[in-house]
């Protein structure tokens, strides 16, 4: 196993456990910003924000319900 | 009868003595190492006799206050007319002990010397017994 | 994974002119030998030059870079500058990286670095990436902190030691730089990165609230009460700052103290000592003082003797001169009545006639046989005689040898126990002489002050959060009064926050499961080759700590305490080969002269596991450390290149390819 797998493996695995109702993509979209900014946090702060923006905006209610 | 001495003293080597075993044994005062001396002569069966060239160092009253040393030598040695003459006399002689034994022993130490003197004298007593 | 491919310098250090190393694709070894000073060092600088723009010595300093170029170079050809090219591939993509530094325009002779520009460019494929992107594709191919890890020399190792002592400073910054090359920052940015998105979504709910009539007021009492939190936060981030702060110089101190327990004790040995001397000293008076008493009056003790049998002599006399007196009397008496009877011319006590005869017998006996002592004159001998005892018994007095002795026992006794302690004393001030008192003394001090100063942070620390925790609580409150209205955006805001919130807790949660197990991982997989490495037979392997520190485990279960400087080399290479396996982040291990502290025995062991350690390695080793046959015959296929670095002058060196 690389690395780079066993780090997404454990986070999943409490994932699955504690937090199913968060999507694995976006858990793992998170990671990789982290990872690829690790000497660029303004960047990666501003990356995950989008991501969250993003992952909220397909799911929000009233996208759900049409309006 | 000769008048008793007023002041009494050492011969000069007796008074170099004196001043090596003051340092050597540690007493306080010459009078001290003196007394010492007088006994050591005494307690070694030493009668008093005529001793030559003294000088003088003590006034009889100071170094016999009280008179009891006096007394002790006028019991002691009851024919002497002069007790404070046969101090002296005996005083110089304990020194010229002294000398003799720091002469043989120069490590000796004066309370190994008493305890050797007095343990004679026990000695002395039981074979008197 | 980064893979170097080729090192291509010019004019860099004693490399004069152009001068290329090339890597084999294949994974393996590469061998490149030089005598000290030749230039092996050199070449690792290079391409720490290449990847950061630095050159450091030995010592870990920088060196300033105006100093590199080609001596020669410079003093035949005017030429300054030096360059470096770097080709290397990471993630299937090939890159060029192009470090130089020239004289600046119009500079003919440099003389300091001023006079110097740096050009740096880097090609990603057929691509030459814009200054930005180059820079942070650099710091995530190989960023700088844990350089240490893939760029190092032989006393580089001896910093692990410090990692057993969790406390000390460089053993957290080699924990941190560990963690880093592990991953761990991807889970703890995450997780500070989604908290402050949590709280910034509170924000824009308060924002959301106060835009709404209905929910006006609470919007306005939330970002009060978030605007308060924030404070609250800011000042326990600055005294968490201060204690970090604090803990360091804290870990330098102990640093400092743990060199100096030795001089404290010794000073304080030197106050205990000078005190047990004063107290000698004191005694010692107090017992010659007595002995000088009993010395004064021992003459009497001498005397008993002669005084014994003077008493003897004188109450052997006084009892017959009593025997005498008391006959004296009774005779005197008799006298009396036989002359009153003369006279009378009778007896007295039968009255009878006494006859002529009579008369002259009673006159003959008055006369001669009637003993003519003198009562009065025996009466006062008596007394004399008494008087005499009485004064020779008041000057009795026992001898006090025995005392005399014990009190000059106890005199020597002190002057041994001040003699040893001047002795040590005199050790001591020995030991001592050049030291500054003060500056201990200080540092005691002052180490105290951190320890105090630690706890007073601490404690206001705990109160920040007490009261983050109830403002969070009043914020909780009204959050859920909020909840109550309907309000498109704030349910919007809403989700967010709680959704980041939640992603907040799983990198936490993450955080620590994912530190157990690399911390597991690495444990056995540096134990694994630590037993490959060791040639004890009763060591069993190795134990990690919470700061990645590595304790041999002996055979009984029982950790080996003590390292050699060779056991030190074997536990650091076991690290560096078991984070290289458990690194997302791998690359290339360039050793310089790793085998200085190594036995014929363990520098073998070492080579064999080499090509275990990392795909790719790089030694730049001196013949006398490691023999070429030897490493052939070890290495075998693995070993894939093997240069020697020759002299060509005392300033020039050229890069030879021996296979």
């Amino acid at each position: 196993m690389t690395p780079e797998q066993e780090l997404l493996d454990t986070i999943e695995e409490i994932r699955q456990k504690s937090f199913p109702e968060i999507p694995a993509e976006l858990v793992k979209q998170i990671v990789v910003i982290e990872r690829d900014f690790t000497e660029n946090r303004q960047e990666a702060y501003r990356r995950i924000e989008k991501s969250v923006g993003e992952y909220l905006a397909k799911t929000s209610p009233t996208k759900k319900a049409g309006v | 009868m000769a008048e008793d001495k007023k002041t009494i003293g050492l011969t000069d080597a007796n008074k170099v003595i004196m001043d090596r075993v003051v340092e050597r044994a540690g007493f306080k005062s010459n009078l001290d190492a003196a007394k010492f001396a007088f006994a050591l002569a005494v307690h070694r069966g030493c009668e008093p006799s005529p001793f030559e060239g003294v000088g003088t160092i003590w006034n009889v009253g100071s170094f016999d206050e009280g008179g009891d040393l006096k007394a002790l030598i006028q019991n002691l040695f009851p024919n002497t007319d002069a007790p404070y003459r046969a101090l002296e006399s005996l005083m110089n002689t304990g020194f010229v002990i002294l000398a003799s034994e720091m002469e043989t022993n120069p490590s000796l130490r004066i309370e190994d010397m008493l305890r050797k003197e007095t343990a004679a004298q026990g000695q002395a007593g039981a074979v008197v017994a | 994974m980064l893979t170097i491919r080729s090192i291509a310098l010019t004019d860099f250090g004693p490399f004069k002119g152009e001068q290329r190393i090339e890597f084999p694709d294949d994974t393996g070894v590469a061998i490149i030998y030089g005598e000290n000073m030749r230039g092996k060092t050199t070449l690792l600088n290079a391409i720490r030059y290449a990847l950061f723009g630095k050159v450091i010595t030995r010592g870990a300093t920088q060196v300033a870079l105006h100093q590199i170029g080609n001596w020669e170079t410079a003093k035949e050809k005017g030429r300054y500058g030096f360059k470096v090219v770097l080709e290397f591939e990471h993630e299937g993509a090939k890159y060029q990286l192009t470090r130089e530094h020239r004289p600046r325009t119009g500079v003919t002779t440099p003389q300091t670095d001023m006079d110097y520009q740096q050009d740096c460019y880097l090609r990603k494929g057929g691509t030459v990436l814009g200054p930005d992107e180059r820079d942070s594709e650099l710091a995530r191919i190989m960023p700088e902190t844990v350089s240490r890890f893939f760029l190092f020399d032989g006393e580089l190792l001896q910093q692990y030691e410090e990692l057993l002592r969790n406390e000390s400073d460089m053993g957290r910054n080699i924990k941190e730089a560990i963690e880093r090359i592990l991953g761990v920052p991807v889970l703890t940015n995450g997780r500070s990165d989604l908290s402050e998105l949590a709280k910034d979504a509170q924000r824009r709910e308060a924002k959301a609230a106060q835009k709404n009539q209905k929910t006006q007021s609470l919007g306005n009492q939330h970002e009060a009460l978030l605007k308060q939190r924030d404070g609250l936060q800011e000042e326990t981030n600055r005294l968490k700052k201060k204690l970090e702060a604090q803990r360091v110089s804290k870990a330098s101190q102990d640093d400092l103290l743990r060199s100096t327990e030795k001089t404290k004790a010794l000073l304080d040995e030197r106050s205990r000592l000078q005190e047990s001397i004063a107290a000698a000293d004191s005694r010692f008076k107090e017992k010659e003082d007595r002995r000088k008493e009993l010395l004064s009056v021992a003459w009497k003790g001498l005397l008993s003797n002669r005084i014994r049998s003077t008493l003897d002599a004188l109450e052997v006399e006084l009892k017959s001169k009593r025997g005498a007196y008391e006959r004296a009397i009774v005779s005197t008496d008799m006298g009396e009545r036989l002359r009153r009877a003369l006279d009378d011319g009778q007896c007295s006590s039968c009255g009878q006639e006494i006859s002529g005869a009579a008369r002259e017998r009673i006159e003959k006996l008055v006369a001669e046989v009637l003993p003519k002592e003198d009562g009065v004159q025996t009466e006062a001998l008596i007394q004399r005689l008494e008087s005499r005892i009485a004064a020779l018994k008041q000057s009795e007095a026992p001898s006090n040898a025995d005392v005399l002795q014990e009190v000059q026992d106890a005199i020597d006794e002190q002057k041994i126990i001040k003699a040893t302690a001047e002795d040590r004393l005199t050790d001591i001030r020995e030991q001592t002489k050049n030291l500054d008192e003060t500056e201990v003394r200080r540092l005691y001090s002052e180490y105290e002050n951190t320890i105090a100063e630690i706890s007073v942070l601490q404690g206001g620390i705990r109160l920040q959060e007490e009261a983050v925790k109830s403002i969070n609580e009043n914020i909780g409150k009204v959050e859920a009064e909020m909840a109550k209205f309907a309000d498109t955006d704030l349910d919007v805001e809403r989700a967010r926050k709680e959704l980041c919130e939640k992603l907040k807790s799983l990198f936490a949660g993450a955080v620590d499961a994912y530190r157990e197990r690399l911390r597991g991982r690495v444990e056995k997989d540096a134990t694994a080759l630590f037993l490959k490495l060791t040639s004890e037979p009763e060591y069993k392997g190795l134990r990690i700590n919470d700061s990645y520190g590595l304790t041999i485990v002996h055979e009984d279960g029982s950790a080996v305490p003590v390292r050699s400087a060779g056991a030190e080399h074997i536990v650091a290479l076991s690290l560096m080969g078991a984070l290289q396996r458990n690194a997302p982040l791998r690359g290339p291990i360039i050793m310089d002269s790793p085998f200085g502290r190594l036995d014929e025995v363990h520098t073998t062991k070492v080579v064999q596991a080499l090509p275990s350690m990392a795909d790719q390695v790089m030694l730049l080793v001196y013949e006398a450390e490691l023999d070429p046959k030897q490493a052939r015959n070890e290495l075998q296929g693995k070993l894939r290149k093997e240069y020697r670095i020759t002299r060509r002058s005392a300033r020039h060196s050229e890069l030879e390819t021996l296979s």
